[in-house]
């Protein structure tokens, strides 16, 4: 059985974005036909300038695509690459971009809007926030910055505790508002966000 | 017993428009004459005329009557073109039984905004002054009431021009606004910069605090006990109204 190498998600964005090159499908047909090749001798069968071809060349070495050797042939070294493997499978694991198990210690933080926060909340229809503007910097440079809502978000918000209020858990929080468990992490997702904005303060 | 005043001075735009008239009624005198006056005086009150006119429409409450006659019949007295018509001397007596007629409505504070009166009685019970102010809605928990009990009340209360109702589908909204005339005359169709206090058809109350409301505050009131304490006032009158003595209401406002 082959060994095969799982790539981290911005590896597979790297190889996908390769894969997308309009010459990509000449180029890997190439190196199918060729035993090993060079930057200057693929870039010259198809038409390419040869940093493109060196380009192309050396992103699938780094995504374990391609294998390089060094020659010398008189002159002075170059590279010559060639096809580790004939199939490709370009695999993204979302699990990757998001640990629930990371976010949990969130649970047990206290919060409350800060005061002053200078945010601005828009209401929407039945108990909820719809969006939150929220600004960066002062006079000229003053940025506005628009989080448009979730549902659970929204009602999450709308029962935060005011500046003035003793802050509460997000199971509290949770509670009053009539969030399910199951949109509790888009909920943390945009408390996270909202802390670094200065908008929400934790105890 | 001494009673402390929270709110700074309100409604400076009306005093502005009385000011506005009243330089234009002089500049007219000073620059035209009597004729300018009179035509200037005139005007103003046909002005007034039509704009109690309107409230007098949405209000449906007859004492409106009163300020529309006497603003018409003091414009039919003082209108020059009008001067010299038979029934003037008529048109004049009947402008001052009227302007009698309007001043019992003004002591009997029938047809007064409210709009510093709630305020005060909100901040009333509120004695720290811890800031917090944010424009997010605050849920003041919840009253027993059904939706025909709200719509009841805020048709009472729009009567009295306590507050502009908005009704949805799933609350009313009722505003507290600064100035009545842009709702009742100007037909003004939003509530986002206003203060007011929802009743949800789930049987929440929501109370919102402008910041131009309040800004109006001489201290910067903790501002969750201010909305609870305008929220529970909101519940006092549901309550009073679905006793059958609305009139309360009315005297709590007036003794603010």
């Amino acid at each position: 059985m082959k060994d095969k190498r799982i790539l981290h998600f911005e590896e597979s964005c790297r190889l996908a974005a390769l894969m997308a090159k309009d010459y990509s499908r000449d180029f890997l047909r190439l190196l199918v036909i060729y035993k090993d090749i060079s930057s200057s001798e693929a870039g010259a069968r198809l038409g390419l300038h040869i940093k493109t071809a060196q380009d192309f060349l050396e992103g699938l070495e780094k995504a374990g695509i391609l294998e390089k050797r060094e020659a010398a042939e008189g002159k002075r070294p170059y590279f010559r690459y060639f096809l580790k493997d004939r199939e490709i499978n370009i695999h993204f694991d979302l699990n990757d971009l998001y640990d629930p198990g990371a976010s949990s210690f969130q649970l047990d933080w206290k919060i409350r809007e800060r005061k002053n926060s200078g945010a601005l909340f828009k209401e929407g229809r039945g108990e909820r926030i719809s969006a939150v503007d929220v600004f960066k910097g002062k006079g000229r440079s003053r940025k506005q910055r628009r989080y448009i809502l979730t549902e659970c978000q929204g009602r999450f918000l709308f029962h935060l505790p005011f500046p003035t209020e003793e802050p509460c858990t997000f199971e509290e929080i949770s509670r009053k508002a009539g969030i399910s468990d199951d949109c509790l992490h888009e909920v943390m997702d945009i408390i996270e966000v909202l802390i670094s904005c200065g908008v929400i303060e934790k105890a | 017993m001494e009673r402390k005043i929270k709110l700074k001075p309100v409604q400076i735009g009306m005093w502005l428009f009385t000011l506005a008239l009243f330089l234009a009624v002089v500049l007219a005198r000073i620059f035209f004459g009597s004729p300018g006056f009179y035509w200037v005086f005139g005007s103003i009150q046909f002005l007034f005329t039509v704009m109690h006119l309107f409230v007098l429409l949405r209000t449906r409450y007859w004492i409106y009557l009163v300020p529309v006659s006497m603003y018409f019949f003091w414009g039919l007295t003082f209108l020059p073109p009008l001067a010299d018509h038979p029934w003037h001397p008529y048109f004049a007596g009947v402008s001052a039984a009227l302007l009698f007629a309007f001043i019992f409505v003004l002591i009997s504070k029938r047809i007064n905004w409210r709009y510093k009166e709630i305020l005060e009685l909100a901040a009333k019970p509120v004695k720290e002054t811890a800031d917090g102010f944010t424009h997010r809605p605050f849920p003041t928990g919840s009253a027993d009431f059904t939706r025909k009990d709200i719509l009841g009340l805020s048709r009472y209360l729009k009567r009295y021009v306590v507050i502009f109702p908005f009704i949805e589908s799933d609350r009313v909204v009722l505003v507290v606004p600064e100035y009545m005339w842009l709702y009742m005359v100007l037909f003004k169709k939003t509530y986002n910069k206003e203060t007011y206090v929802a009743f949800e058809n789930s049987g929440n109350v929501t109370v919102r605090i402008s910041r131009n409301d309040y800004r109006k505050y001489k201290e910067e009131l903790t501002f969750d006990q201010l909305c609870v304490s305008l929220g529970d006032l909101f519940k006092q009158f549901m309550q009073w109204y679905k006793d059958g003595t609305p009139e309360k209401i009315l005297d709590k406002l007036n003794s603010a």
